[in-house]
């Protein structure tokens, strides 16, 4: 990845040099929308020398390198106009996601997505930059390929307060009384959902299913963004976040990331807490993934961030889940047909017990495959495990 | 000219933080109330995360403080600390590990960072503000170089990129390591400075004393002391604008 901006221009030509001497035949180049907007509306291309998109086109153009740009909201100072920080709504993000930033337990503000002013903002700027790349597409150009990428608002925290939480949950639950019974909760309405206090009630009563519906919901409402941007710019490429390894090494070692934020690189974690609420169990993960991490990085491991399994990759792997009492029902289907298939099941801080909808689980694994509760506390037994994968 | 510097990786940044002597034993707990959010184990062999204990009452903090230096980052409830916009840290918050950033940051109005025992915390907070001058001597000009050295341990050349006095780059620049040589010698001059960056640089070395258990923090203050009240230890190369005519009339 290449920022041009953050480059001093005398330096553009040699960086794209190095970048062809070093064998590669096209750069990744982020088009930062803080960068080229100071001013409100106001866009610069051409201007300032560090933000003459032309020239650094022409200069990748000239060493016969390829040019992929990428519009969106990758974690960098220069993501978001400083018009933007004084807008209404916002959302949180853990800090870690940001550059460098806080590796602590820090939360940070940034604007929100669903406000129509970064909408309408954003989208007026991709359309310029978008009329721009139209003159320098390939062959005539260098440009091969523009992707979008919604970067930091796949760990926004704040989206339970926007009424597509509400909606998310109507289609999810079709009927309030059937949201109660999974909840164990006395809700008149989905509307009701949309505050800090009810999603709290959520998290107390049911977390891991709560954390699973925040996700998705979260996840279908970027969906909905990246599509509209989609149909109105066909020419950009949706960029979907990093999912689990595929990777055919069959001893892998997975870690269920429902109550876990994962950087876009799958290597740092950071627990999900929705609104800034702190769920102990998503502390209790956070704890288990990190300790798993640090010693996997020592052995050479890596470990594997997923809340999507699928069983008929299962081999011999390990995937951990730290849960409470209760599960969404498609995540026992899909952890029987992970130990159905080969994989083995750790549970720290002890098995789910029922379903979403207080079925008791009529666990059709094998026993064998599964470690539950003692394994919480006890240091050597995930050493085992991770010298295990290495060896 | 394209900076030579590599990105701080997770490994670079556990070798500088042993580099700088900042491995012996303590522990550093991040709480949020009675829950403990994140433990870590700093020793000699790297830092471990810590799965025990879960919560972090009165009584199991006296048992730990009794044993080995803690640091302790309260989160003030009920919810995590939220900074206002995407923080800018540090040069050491970037270049460091976790917890060290953590310990050299300044405290934040709802989270604050306490030192047991009292006096090593003084000893941490005096090297934070070392640190924090020589951070503002590294960022005087456009690139920033600092040379560690450490009687027994491989040497890293750190170089630091400002455009505008804003940090744009940090990292290690193994393919230099020529000119932290040639400074050894007492050969490094701006010229030779000017020929490999083609711009405003400053060049400093920092000698690491060998680290004895009790005192590392200490030595290290004292060390980076040296580093900034001695400036012919350092090596500058300042791009110098023609005077301006004498204006007659």
């Amino acid at each position: 990845m290449l920022d041009y901006t953050e480059i001093p221009p005398a330096h553009w030509q040699d960086a794209l040099v190095q970048t062809r001497e070093n064998g590669s035949e096209g750069v990744r180049a982020r088009v930062l929308w803080g960068a080229h907007e100071q001013v409100r509306g106001v866009r610069d291309f051409s201007k300032a020398s560090r933000l003459r998109l032309e020239r650094f086109l022409g200069l990748a153009h000239s060493q016969g390198l390829s040019v992929e740009l990428e519009l969106g909201f990758p974690p960098s100072k220069d993501t978001f106009p400083a018009w933007t920080r004084t807008l209404e709504h916002t959302s949180t993000v853990p800090a870690i996601f940001w550059e460098n930033g806080h590796e602590s337990f820090c939360h940070t503000t940034i604007p929100s997505l669903f406000d129509s002013e970064i909408t309408e903002g954003f989208e007026s700027f991709v359309e310029e930059v978008m009329g721009l790349c139209h003159l320098y597409q390939q062959p005539e150009g260098p440009i091969s390929r523009v992707w979008l990428d919604l970067g930091v608002f796949h760990a926004d925290s704040q989206i339970i307060e926007h009424a597509g939480f509400a909606e998310f949950m109507r289609e999810r639950y079709r009927d309030i009384a059937a949201l109660n019974v999974v909840f164990q909760t006395s809700f008149k309405s989905f509307d009701s959902l949309s505050t800090k206090a009810s999603f709290r009630t959520l998290l107390d009563r049911r977390a891991w299913v709560a954390a699973h519906d925040f996700k998705r919901c979260r996840e279908s409402m970027l969906k909905r963004v990246t599509e509209r941007l989609s149909r109105k710019f066909p020419e950009l490429s949706p960029v979907t976040p990093s999912r689990a390894s595929t990777g055919a090494h069959p001893f892998e070692i997975f870690v269920d990331s429902t109550f876990l934020e994962v950087t876009t690189d799958g290597q740092r974690c950071f627990p999900c807490l929705p609104a800034g609420i702190v769920n102990p169990i998503a502390v209790q993960s956070f704890r288990v993934a990190d300790y798993l991490s640090a010693n996997a990085r020592r052995e050479g491991v890596r470990i594997h961030y997923s809340q999507n399994f699928r069983a008929e990759e299962a081999g011999q792997k390990r995937l951990i889940v730290v849960c409470g009492k209760y599960l969404a029902r498609d995540a026992m289907t899909a952890l029987e047909a992970f130990t159905a298939t080969g994989g083995t099941l750790y549970f720290p801080f002890g098995a789910p017990l029922y379903d979403e909808s207080l079925s008791a689980w009529k666990i059709a694994i094998d026993r064998n495959r599964v470690a539950a509760g003692t394994i919480a506390y006890d240091e050597n037994a995930w050493d085992e495990m991770v010298k295990g994968v290495s060896a | 000219m394209t900076l030579p510097c590599l990105p701080v990786t997770e490994t670079t940044r556990r070798e500088l933080a042993d580099l700088l002597g900042l491995g012996a034993g303590f522990r550093c707990y991040e709480t949020l109330g009675n829950l403990l959010l994140r433990g870590v184990r700093v020793g000699r062999d790297g830092i471990r995360p810590l799965l025990r204990p879960l919560a972090l009452n009165e009584i199991s903090l006296n048992a730990i403080t009794g044993t080995e230096p803690l640091a302790l980052y309260r989160h003030a409830e009920p919810s995590v600390t939220c900074l206002p916009s995407p923080a800018n840290p540090s040069l050491w918050h970037e270049v460091l590990p976790y917890p060290f950033g953590l310990m050299l940051v300044p405290p934040l109005a709802t989270a604050r960072l306490e030192f047991f025992p009292p006096s090593w915390g003084e000893a941490w907070r005096e090297v934070a503000g070392q640190f924090s001058a020589l951070e503002a001597a590294l960022a005087r000009t456009e690139i920033g170089c600092l040379w560690l050295t450490s009687t027994g341990r491989p040497s890293r050349l750190l170089v630091v990129h400002h455009v505008r006095k804003v940090r744009t780059k940090a990292g290690f620049a193994p393919s230099l390591h020529e000119l932290g040589e040639a400074y050894d010698r007492g050969e490094l001059g701006g010229e030779r400075l000017w020929q490999t960056f083609g711009t405003q640089v400053g060049f400093f070395s920092l000698d690491i004393p060998a680290i004895s258990e009790g005192n590392h923090i200490i030595s290290l203050s004292e060390a980076i002391a040296k580093t900034l009240e001695l400036p012919h230890r350092s090596v500058e190369f300042k791009l110098v604008k023609d005077p301006l005519p004498d204006f007659q009339l």
